[in-house]
């Protein structure tokens, strides 16, 4: 325990002054004073996993807005650079974090991340290199692993790239963080329910395996497919080729399995 | 008549073949007695010791035939590494410094030539790393079989032998393909081939020059690995040389660990994650089928590093503090972790075998189903205990958590008598009574289903709150909070069957 408050006083040292902050209290309400206090960011958006007294300190960091965000992700410092994509993927900022793959291949520098443990009450940090937090990152996001490698992110993310909004993965993290506010679960429901068909469908049967749509909403949703849509689905017609989740031929069988149970009758 | 003469004849064929062949001579001299010639009859003795061509009789072919064998052959080694079988005389009279090996040799003792070195690589290859606790880990060097003082192993100082592994359905490519031969010379074109498991062979040339034969450029394989995971303990791959282009000699084997992987390995690539996998999915390529039988390696709780060595879960402790181990790197290496290690370990095993969607979960008690404790700060429960634990009867007087309860690492104060206790089970990986008092627990899940490798239990299917339902059911005992203001003591209550109190986050 010793060793852990140590550690976090040397970090918060050395963040404190990157920032040039040193001189003068920070203030906690400030997003940009708040930056200066971050210790450790947590990995797979495990916030639990994080010390209680940083959690506020994560929050507030969270608003700071996209030109401060995007300024710490082009800093020197290695641990600046690790929060900002912290704020990026916390902000849902697909663009943003579609924008980062030359990252991919930054294993010299290193952020502080809050390691998986079991026990009550502590709390371990340890430092993981860009690369390997950006690959979590887009795992998060995107749902498949790019390892690091921004050959693998051309193969699997670029294709839609252009279009974020269509892949499918964003809108179940999108769904499973708004999880505790019924009206921001309702907005991103809403959305779904406007994407293209080919996605829709996608994005509902997975959402429906995640317990995020009851089995009445997914039906209700995929019986309001268009007839070919359906019968295309049916017919095992592969739709979304390029979608990064259903290159993964065991994934797409356990899409289509779960839709099989979900399929309403005509 | 024709007897006579042919005594006669032998006798000197005798006398001159026992001159040139001392050695011979007892069975010359045993033979003369018994020429009869074509036609006659013979005695059975002789014709038993002596009828060499089998023609029912004994005559000058006979006489012939035993003479030839008392001149007998062997190799003749020439100084430009060819070789004929010849006799002692035409050897030396052959030129060419040709060196006679003596009676019954073969070509293939005229030289010794022995494989020395060979770095895998190529298309669909990946380089392994060395277990070790904290990535970045060191590769294996490239040059995977080195046999430094060709002795026929790799088993001395200076000699090593690393693991390859390629992707199904690769090519082999070998490159520093190095033969030590003696004895020593010059040589160009020297043809090489090597036989290799499942039909591949290897073919090139190379260059002698002193006692060493380096091969030119790259060896390809003819023909491809399987078309599926495959776990190779020893990739035999038996070579030949000629050194005048025709006549094949015996140039040692070189065996390697090579591990054939479903596609490109993703992730660290220690060497016990291609161990684990690849042994496990050995014979398969689709990816439901490659997860299935990776899955059932840690199903049974029996899983082994490369090194042969079980790794276990929470070996030895009871609190889950006093295990420091957290990820897949630290349980190969120390082969004990936490629960996180394990996940870690699966995933890793799932992604060296190519497979990339898979995620790491985490359970935690579910608040919004937990009631509030009794602490002067009321919250909900802190954590879970897994199963087994024995409850007699209530010991606080929190309703909420009516069990008193000592946890193993001291956080919470001491019960004098705590009602509720630590019981065998559930057993983990390599432990029947691993620590199971935790703020929360770590699980995997590919393809929509649940994973708990610590435990070898699952997959858990359905929705994601079915499988979490199926999971709680066979893994929780209770949950845990303050059960007073006053004091820091816990209390426990049980887990209610079929109501769902944890939640998975994935």
């Amino acid at each position: 325990m010793i060793a852990h408050r140590l550690s976090i006083c040397g970090m918060w040292l050395g963040v404190a002054l990157a920032l040039g902050v040193a001189a003068h209290a920070a203030d906690p309400a400030d997003p940009a004073d708040a930056v200066s206090q971050v210790i450790a960011v947590p990995r797979h958006n495990q916030w639990t996993l994080v010390d209680p007294e940083q959690r506020p300190i994560l929050k507030k960091v969270v608003e700071l807005p996209a030109a401060q965000r995007d300024q710490l992700l082009r800093s020197s410092d290695a641990r600046l650079r690790g929060i900002g994509i912290f704020i990026a993927e916390q902000q849902g900022d697909l663009a943003g974090l579609l924008s980062l793959k030359d990252k991919l291949s930054d294993n010299a520098s290193t952020v502080p991340y809050a390691v998986p443990v079991a026990q009550v009450g502590e709390y371990v940090i340890r430092p993981q290199t860009l690369a390997d937090y950006l690959t979590t990152v887009y795992q998060e996001w995107f749902g498949v692993d790019v390892d690091k490698s921004q050959e693998r992110f051309d193969n699997l993310l670029a294709p839609l790239s252009g279009q974020p909004q269509n892949f499918v993965q964003p809108w179940i993290v999108r769904l499973r963080r708004a999880a505790s506010d019924e009206k921001a679960v309702a907005e991103i429901k809403k959305s779904i329910a406007a994407l293209p068909e080919d996605v829709r469908w996608a994005v509902v049967t997975l959402g429906y395996g995640d317990s995020l749509y009851s089995k009445a909403e997914a039906r209700a949703l995929l019986g309001g497919l268009s007839r070919p849509i359906q019968e295309r689905l049916r017919s095992g017609e592969e739709l979304l080729p390029n979608e990064p989740l259903l290159q993964s031929t065991s994934f797409r069988a356990a899409l289509m399995r779960v839709y099989g149970e979900l399929a309403v009758a005509d | 008549m024709r007897r006579t003469l042919g005594l006669a004849l032998a006798m000197v064929l005798l006398a001159s073949a026992a001159a040139a062949h001392a050695d011979g001579r007892d069975v010359l001299e045993e033979l003369g007695p018994c020429m009869a010639g074509a036609g006659l009859p013979a005695d059975p003795e002789c014709l038993a010791a002596f009828d060499v061509d089998g023609d029912g009789d004994v005559d000058l072919h006979d006489f012939a035939a035993l003479q030839a064998g008392v001149d007998p052959v062997g190799a003749c080694c020439f100084d430009n590494y060819s070789c004929e079988i010849l006799t002692e005389a035409a050897c030396l009279a052959a030129g060419g410094g040709g060196e006679w090996l003596g009676a019954g040799s073969e070509c293939g003792q005229c030289t010794l030539v022995r494989i020395r070195a060979i770095t895998f690589g190529g298309t669909g290859s990946t380089t392994i790393k060395h277990d070790c606790a904290y990535p970045p880990c060191s590769s294996y060097g490239t040059q995977q079989w080195l046999d430094a003082n060709h002795d026929g192993d790799v088993l001395d100082a200076g000699d090593h032998d690393y693991p390859v592994a390629y992707a199904r359905n690769s090519h082999v490519t070998l490159s520093g393909v190095q033969f030590w031969v003696s004895p020593s010379g010059t040589a160009s074109g020297v043809q090489v081939r090597g036989y290799g498991p499942d039909g591949l062979t290897f073919t090139g040339t190379g260059n002698l020059s002193g006692s060493t034969l380096n091969v030119s450029g790259t060896l390809v394989s003819e023909g491809t690995l399987p078309n599926t995971v495959k776990y190779y303990p020893s990739f035999d791959i038996v070579w030949e040389v000629a050194f005048d282009g025709v006549n094949f000699v015996d140039g040692g084997t070189s065996s390697t660990r090579l591990y054939v992987t479903r596609s490109t390995p993703l992730g660290d690539c220690l060497e016990s994650y291609f161990h684990i996998s690849t042994q496990a999915a050995d014979g398969l390529a689709d990816e439901q089928p490659v997860i299935d039988a990776i899955w059932a390696e840690f199903a049974d709780r029996e899983v082994y590093n490369v090194d042969g060595e079980r790794l276990g879960y929470y070996r030895g402790v009871l609190c889950a503090s006093y295990c420091t181990y957290y990820s897949a790197p630290e349980l190969v290496y120390y082969t004990t972790s936490q629960c996180g290690g394990w996940a870690d370990l699966l995933r890793q095993c799932f992604r060296t075998q190519g497979l990339n969607s898979s995620v790491f979960v985490t359970a935690e008690p579910l608040t919004s189903a937990l009631p509030l404790d009794c602490g002067s700060y009321p919250s909900s429960a802190a954590g879970f205990l897994v199963k087994n634990y024995t409850f007699n009867g209530w010991g606080t007087s929190c309703t909420a958590y009516p069990f008193s309860f000592n946890d193993p690492c001291g956080y919470y104060a001491a019960w004098p008598s705590p009602t509720c206790t630590d019981a065998t089970g559930l057993p983990g990986q390599d432990n029947p009574n691993p620590a199971s008092w935790f703020a929360r627990h770590f699980i995997v899940k590919i393809n929509m289903a649940y994973y708990d490798p610590s435990y070898g239990a699952g997959p858990f299917t359905g929705t994601q709150e079915q499988a979490n339902m199926q999971w709680e059911l066979g893994a929780m005992a209770g949950y845990f909070g303050r059960a007073e203001a006053s004091s820091s003591r816990a209390g426990v209550r049980k887990d209610i069957a079929q109501t769902r109190e944890t939640y998975f986050d994935q």
